[in-house]
């Protein structure tokens, strides 16, 4: 019915043999002859000068190779703003900042070592809260701000905390509130959290007799990790190799480079292969968190429910260094206003330094916080309306040709459908079952949309062999989403192979093309599109000799089943054996090449935020709860979660259902219990046991609906991207649930059973106060 | 303290059963399972998420039970009977648990899926036709940060089920 062959279809991930038997090779399972240890030292304070640093004793230890400091490694670096040194230099900016590292024939030497390191700070003025490192009293965490080099996305604000801001001007807001008949204000926090991907960070770094630099790491951008690593070394990017193995897990914590810098200057002294691998309790207290957010959110509206005016201010804490920070503020701030249609639209956000552990993108690139507010938000305003928060959200959803708050007139949008069928299959306006004695149900919906936005470049090469298999060269990063086996429907679906007759390479900066790195949900789309076109040459190579040996013409030719058919079916030829054929008879494979770039986004305007193609492609969904929150302890049992994503078209339909259950999985975490504690910038909790996350047993039942109503005109077969998206309304839905049930409401993350149980317990007072 | 003293140590060899082979090793008192089956034996499939038994991703058995190799010590091993998850398949042949892992598309990273097939196969050796309760129970100590424990109980599920019809053949 669909017309496609594979695409769309629910088939095994051709990645998944060798993780079911144990013979995929991750990261940490890597041995290279000669390879050391390395162990970081790492600061004991929050801000403060260097003083000292005595490495002599940790040097003449015993199996020690090699010891850095920053004055080994002079580099800095930085995809958005230069800001951050490998080693710290001169000044510390966050409790577990690098400042040494010890390289070791094997880790508990290396250890031991750190112990023989000395360092004597000169404690500076630090600031932790990120609205008071907004005062002009603050004490600056990088005064030379306006001096680091930086790409085009961040617009700091030098001799402020402001690492990078963000506007949007549209319509006139003030005019929009004042035509309202209601206008409410709001704020909503959230908690820095963790990506708690279950392999840590690695990667093994080599400075050869050659020259050339060789880094294997488990890194959603081989290219990139390349490019950052050229630029801050000043070595041709030719000298420097990027591999990337197999790695568990990356939900955006594995774009900072949070291990390669300390191998490399590990090597770059000892010229021996350096392995460095975080420990659980350095991914918790010194990699990258999602960035801890305070929104303030407000809206006009009328007696009857159309939303005038929307004004948004959006702070992000992004901790010591930029790391993709302002990326985050932007692609967060630019849908800060939701999926709705709103004439008058005014956002201010700024992405601001504290003396904490950085933060960076997380499964959302900072959408997740935007949705928690405006989906909370939008709900408190239905209810004050005395609407169905349903109805009152479809009022105002973007449709077709709507305008979105960047001015672009908005195509391919199937938001309203999403709300229609996530409040249909949870209930919605049904009698929901009899809670508990002691508990009561609720149910509550979020819509959200998130933003690709590119410009981007993928490339996909293509080899195709005689034995009829295709081997295919990406950079796009596997790191569990399913991209392998993305790439593979549609190379099998273009050239009528089978789904596992295709082999997906890991990346490799010397053989694999040019993909800078996996993020944002951008992979099938851009990286889809370019191994589609990659397959597209090649069939054109396969048809040209075919028909040569068929004596038909080329554009006739039917593609299916490993073979190449005539038009009426009579004849044909197996693919694998056009291979040495016809023109090409010296050859043992055709090498088929596609690009893909998203070259039509234009730049926001810097003023307004306006911009006729402002993102690649945009994403949307909507999600529904139902919950049962016991009374007495505030604990919150989450029933059901309906998730309802506009997908364009699903490629590899397993793929859609394992993103959208598990990331219900990882926002139902962020829901309920997660959140880095982090107290006098020392983070607390630095352990899965300290930081919960979601088990099996905590996991509700979970209905995945994919809708493909609206596929994309650019997008492989209509296809738009998925994996982040899923994160970002759950904790609205579940907190207008917790509403609905209980009548409180809770506007800063996570929903914690004493939070909950607070609120109600004051609910109470306030009402016997009332009735007294 | 020279280094060589210090890497010897108290070291003494042991000798491990792993997957139905005898090995004889030189461990330190202090070195775990996980990292004398991953370092010294090769097998790698048993993976390492935290090294303070709150993961899961290092389970194997010991004797038929799951255990987090990480917090059992190798030579507190050396007279039980290792099982890992490079022992799962059988003359080549694929366990009922790995063939609807990899069908139910119960692997997504795949980082926790050996982990997760050993906590299983403890269950299905006990009770063969768990409910999903009891499936979602063996697990809870195995997080997945892909979220799939979903269809990680379809594919136990399903694989009791398909021992099921293998016993009625």
């Amino acid at each position: 019915m669909s017309g496609f062959s594979v695409v769309g279809e629910v088939l095994p991930r051709i990645d998944s043999q060798g993780k079911a038997t144990g013979e995929t090779r991750y990261i940490t399972d890597l041995y290279i002859p000669g390879m050391v240890y390395a162990k970081v030292f790492r600061s004991s304070q929050a801000h403060a000068r260097i003083k000292r640093i005595d490495v002599s004793e940790a040097e003449h230890m015993p199996g020690v190779v090699a010891v850095v400091t920053g004055a080994d490694a002079p580099y800095s670096y930085g995809r958005m703003v230069e800001d951050e040194p490998f080693l710290a230099r001169e000044v510390v900016r966050y409790i577990g900042e690098p400042v040494a590292a010890v390289a070791a024939l094997d880790e508990a030497t290396a250890e031991a070592a750190l112990e023989r390191i000395h360092v004597e700070y000169e404690p500076l003025p630090h600031v932790f809260d990120v609205e008071e490192a907004l005062s002009p009293k603050a004490p600056l965490i990088h005064p030379e701000l306006g001096s680091y080099r930086r790409g085009p996305i961040p617009v700091p604000v030098p001799g402020t905390n402001i690492c990078s801001s963000f506007k949007i001007r549209r319509g006139d807001v003030e005019a929009g509130f004042a035509k309202s008949d209601f206008v409410f204000e709001h704020r909503f926090t959230t908690p820095p959290i963790q990506h708690c991907y279950i392999e840590t960070c690695a990667a093994i770094a080599h400075f050869d007799e050659s020259g050339i630099l060789t880094v294997w790491t488990g890194t959603q951008g081989a290219h990139l990790v390349q490019q950052l690593l050229s630029t801050s070394l000043g070595m041709p990017l030719d000298r420097v190799r990027v591999i990337q193995p197999p790695y568990g897990g990356g939900f955006g914590g594995k774009v900072p480079m949070h291990v390669e810098p300390i191998a490399v200057a590990l090597t770059l002294k000892c010229r021996r292969p350096v392995r460095m691998v975080l420990n659980r309790e350095e991914e918790f207290a010194a990699s990258t968190t999602r960035h801890a957010s305070v929104v303030t959110i407000k809206s006009g509206v009328t007696r009857d429910g159309r939303i005038l005016a929307r004004k948004v201010d959006a702070v992000l804490d992004t901790g010591a260094y930029a790391r993709i920070g302002p990326l985050v503020l932007r692609n967060g701030s630019i849908a800060a206003s939701g999926p709705y249609d709103i004439p008058n639209v005014w956002i201010d956000g700024a992405c601001v330094y504290t003396n904490k552990v950085p933060a960076g993108a997380l499964r959302g690139f900072g959408t997740p916080q935007m949705t928690w507010a405006y989906e909370s938000h939008t709900d408190m305003i239905a209810r004050e309306l005395g609407m169905d928060p349903v109805e009152f959200r479809l009022k105002n959803v973007l449709r077709e040709g709507s305008e979105n708050a960047t001015g672009e007139k908005v195509k391919y949008v199937a938001v309203d459908r999403c709300i229609q069928l996530a409040a249909r299959e949870i209930g919605w306006g049904s009698p929901k079952a009899a809670a508990s004695p002691g508990k009561a149900r609720g149910r509550g919906i979020a819509a959200t949309v998130k933003a690709c936005a590119g410009p981007a470049q993928s490339n996909v090469v293509l080899r195709f062999n005689k034995n009829g298999r295709v081997r295919a060269l990406v950079s796009a990063s596997e790191m569990g989403q399913g991209l392998h086996t993305v790439v593979a429907h549609i190379v099998a679906e273009e050239l009528g192979l089978r789904v596992d007759d295709i082999v997906v390479a890991q990346p490799d900066t010397d053989f694999t093309p040019f993909d800078e790195l996996t993020t944002a949900s951008k992979a099938t789309f851009h990286t889809g599109n370019a191994a589609r076109a990659a397959a597209r040459d090649l069939r054109q190579q396969i048809s040209a000799i075919a028909a040569e040996l068929l004596n038909v013409p080329q554009d006739t030719l039917v593609f299916r089943g490993g073979r190449v058919f005539t038009q009426d079916g009579k004849a044909s030829i197996a693919i694998k054996d056009i291979i040495g054929k016809g023109r090409h008879r010296a050859s043992n494979e055709l090498v088929g090449r596609g690009s893909f770039e998203s070259d039509y986004v234009i730049p926001l305007d810097r003023e307004t935020g306006q911009s006729a193609a402002p993102v690649a492609f945009w994403m949307y969904a909507a999600q529904s709860a139902e919950v049962e929150v016991d009374l007495e302890t505030g604990d919150v049992k989450v029933l059901k979660v309906v998730a309802a994503h506009d997908v364009g078209q699903a490629i590899s339909r397993l793929g859609c259902e394992q993103q959208i259950q598990g990331g219900v999985v990882f926002a139902l975490g962020q829901s309920l219990w997660e959140q880095t504690m982090i107290r006098d910038g020392r983070v607390i909790n630095p352990t899965l046991l300290d930081y919960k996350i979601l088990t099996s047993t905590d996991t509700p039942e979970i209905v995945p609906i994919i809708i493909e109503d609206a596929p994309h005109a650019l997008g492989p077969y209509g296809a738009k991207g998925l994996g982040e998206i899923v994160t970002t309304p759950t904790a609205a839905a579940i907190a207008n649930a917790v509403y609905d049930a209980t009548g409180v409401r809770i506007m800063d993350l996570p929903l914690t059973p004493e939070k909950v149980r607070a609120a109600i317990k004051a609910a109470r007072a306030a009402k016997e106060k009332s009735t007294v | 303290m020279s280094e060589t003293k210090h890497l010897a140590d108290g070291s003494m060899f042991v000798t491990l059963r792993v997957n139905g082979r005898s090995y004889e090793v030189a461990v330190r008192p202090n070195d775990t399972l996980l990292d004398v089956l991953r370092e010294k034996l090769g097998l790698t499939g048993t993976k390492k998420g935290c090294d303070l038994g709150d993961c899961g991703a290092c389970t194997v058995l010991l004797d038929g039970k799951p255990v987090n190799s990480c917090l059992v010590l190798a030579v507190d091993a050396a007279r039980g009977e290792v099982v890992t998850v490079e022992g799962l398949a059988q003359n080549g042949e694929l366990h009922p648990l790995q063939e609807a892992f990899i069908k139910y598309g119960a692997i997504q990273c795949g980082y926790c899926s050996p982990g997760m097939l050993m906590s299983l196969k403890a269950l299905l050796d006990r009770e063969p036709h768990p409910t999903r309760d009891q499936v979602m129970n063996a697990i809870a100590g195995n997080l997945c940060r892909c979220g799939g424990y979903h269809k990680i109980a379809d594919a136990a599920l399903a694989a009791s089920r398909a021992g099921e019809r293998g016993g009625e053949e």
